[in-house]
């Protein structure tokens, strides 16, 4: 199980993460980032890693 | 100290990231005097790829080049030779040739007065020979031009106090060699007027940190971005970049080559953006203060492990449909520099260490200049 966080105060709302895994990433009606669900499935943990790595501001985390 | 981010080790910051910021005047991009003298300063005193050697395969092949200010006729000589001279008669100045082709005769006639030029540039027959003073026509030829073939490219320099080529490449021409591009094949060309100062041009492809921003949906996907290692080998400048889904599951012999994207500017406008299989090479060739040519080529290797010839065509293709579509997200960024290139509110850059290659690519046009270096 994977366990992901946002930080909201720091997201500036590029969009890269929902590129990367638009099934756990999106961006609510401020323009900034939302988790549709907290965990990744196993399959998803290479959109994962790229949507944290593609962050500019390096607003997610996550614990494998 | 190695930073950790989303599990991949990075090079310490200051090895990645060698020089500290600086700030660059505007005027660099818009002073007309200036840019005269970077053509005379820098330009005639470099060496530049001009054509792959392929463009004149055969004895009695030519090809014209004409940039910056000049026209410089390219042939291939019976023995297997290059020679390139200067696109002028010796007369009146004249243009000479046009175009390419296969010189069947071997001579090329100026369409003014007749003087015949032969494939070295050596003139050959001038009508009404007994009116000029006969001194004047001993020896006489279209200037000839410094040139070197290597790497698969035909090279030119106006200049004889610049060493020869390979020493003036340096450490990236030992990187180049590497790759053994005689071997390597010219498959797509193209070229594309931007509207801005050729250094924006070169500027614009030489940090790789608008990655997630101007090709969040291209190149963002094959490309490492954070992790560039930037060398700076004056007056060259080169980096190392992961190639995502490639790098981390190459074998590692310790050759950077083999294993990650490898991107040079052979100083001043041409870089070569190296895979290990292929590479995609451009120069950015002025026009005037705020026109820039840029001249884009995707040149292949042998197919890599045996992969059948038409899958390496198709990957071919593909890589360099790739390369457009970034190309032309770079283009409309650089472009839209004409609409504000002369905005009171643009006075300055102002580049970060990420940015270093910047910096060194600015310094050394300053010094070549005359000019203190950059803040």
């Amino acid at each position: 199980m994977t366990t992901i966080k946002v930080d909201r105060s720091t997201c500036q709302g590029y969009g890269n993460c929902v590129l990367a895994l638009a099934s756990v990433f999106d961006l609510d009606e401020e323009g900034l980032v939302v988790l549709r669900r907290d965990d990744v499935e196993p399959g998803g943990l290479d959109g994962l890693r790229r949507a944290a790595y593609d962050c500019p501001t390096e607003s997610i985390t996550f614990v494998e | 100290m190695t930073q950790t981010r989303s599990g991949t080790e990075l090079a310490p910051a200051e090895q990645q990231y060698p020089l500290p910021p600086s700030l660059l005047d505007k005027s660099v991009y818009t002073d007309p005097d200036r840019y005269r003298r970077e053509l005379t300063e820098i330009f005639h005193h470099a060496w530049f790829p001009v054509h792959p050697s392929s463009d004149v395969a055969r004895p009695r092949d030519y090809v014209v080049w004409d940039q910056i200010g000049q026209s410089v006729v390219i042939t291939r000589l019976p023995d297997g030779t290059v020679s390139a001279w200067h696109n002028v008669c010796q007369h009146r100045g004249a243009r000479l040739v046009n175009g390419s082709g296969n010189c069947g005769n071997a001579r090329f006639t100026c369409p003014w007065h007749g003087f015949v030029y032969g494939l070295d540039g050596a003139v050959s027959s001038v009508p009404l020979r007994g009116s000029f003073d006969a001194a004047e026509l001993d020896g006489l030829r279209a200037p000839a031009v410094r040139n070197e073939e290597w790497g698969g490219w035909i090279w030119l320099c106006f200049s004889d106090d610049v060493p020869p080529l390979r020493e003036y490449l340096g450490e990236i021409g030992q990187e180049l060699a590497g790759y053994g591009l005689d071997g390597f094949t010219t498959k797509f060309r193209t070229s594309v007027r931007l509207k801005a100062n050729w250094k924006i041009v070169v500027d614009g492809f030489n940090e790789t940190w608008h990655v997630p921003f101007t090709h969040k949906d291209t190149l963002a996907g094959l490309v490492m971005w954070r992790d560039a290692i930037l060398k700076i080998t004056p007056p060259h400048t080169w980096m190392t970049l992961p190639i995502r889904g490639f790098t981390d599951k190459a074998i590692h012999n310790g050759d950077h080559r083999a294993s990650h994207l490898c991107h040079y500017l052979a100083f001043p406008n041409t870089i070569f953006s190296c895979f290990p299989t292929h590479l995609q090479m451009w120069s950015a060739w002025p026009i005037s203060v705020g026109e820039t040519l840029l001249c884009a080529y995707e040149v292949v290797g042998p197919p890599p492990n045996g992969m059948p010839a038409e899958k390496w065509e198709r990957h071919n293709r593909r890589d360099w449909d790739q390369f457009l579509e970034v190309l032309a997200e770079d283009s409309a960024v650089i472009d839209d520099f004409a609409t504000v290139i002369g905005s009171l509110g643009f006075t300055r850059n102002m580049f970060n260490t990420a940015e270093s290659r910047l910096t060194a690519f600015h310094e050394e046009i300053a010094k070549r200049l005359g000019e203190g270096a950059p803040r």
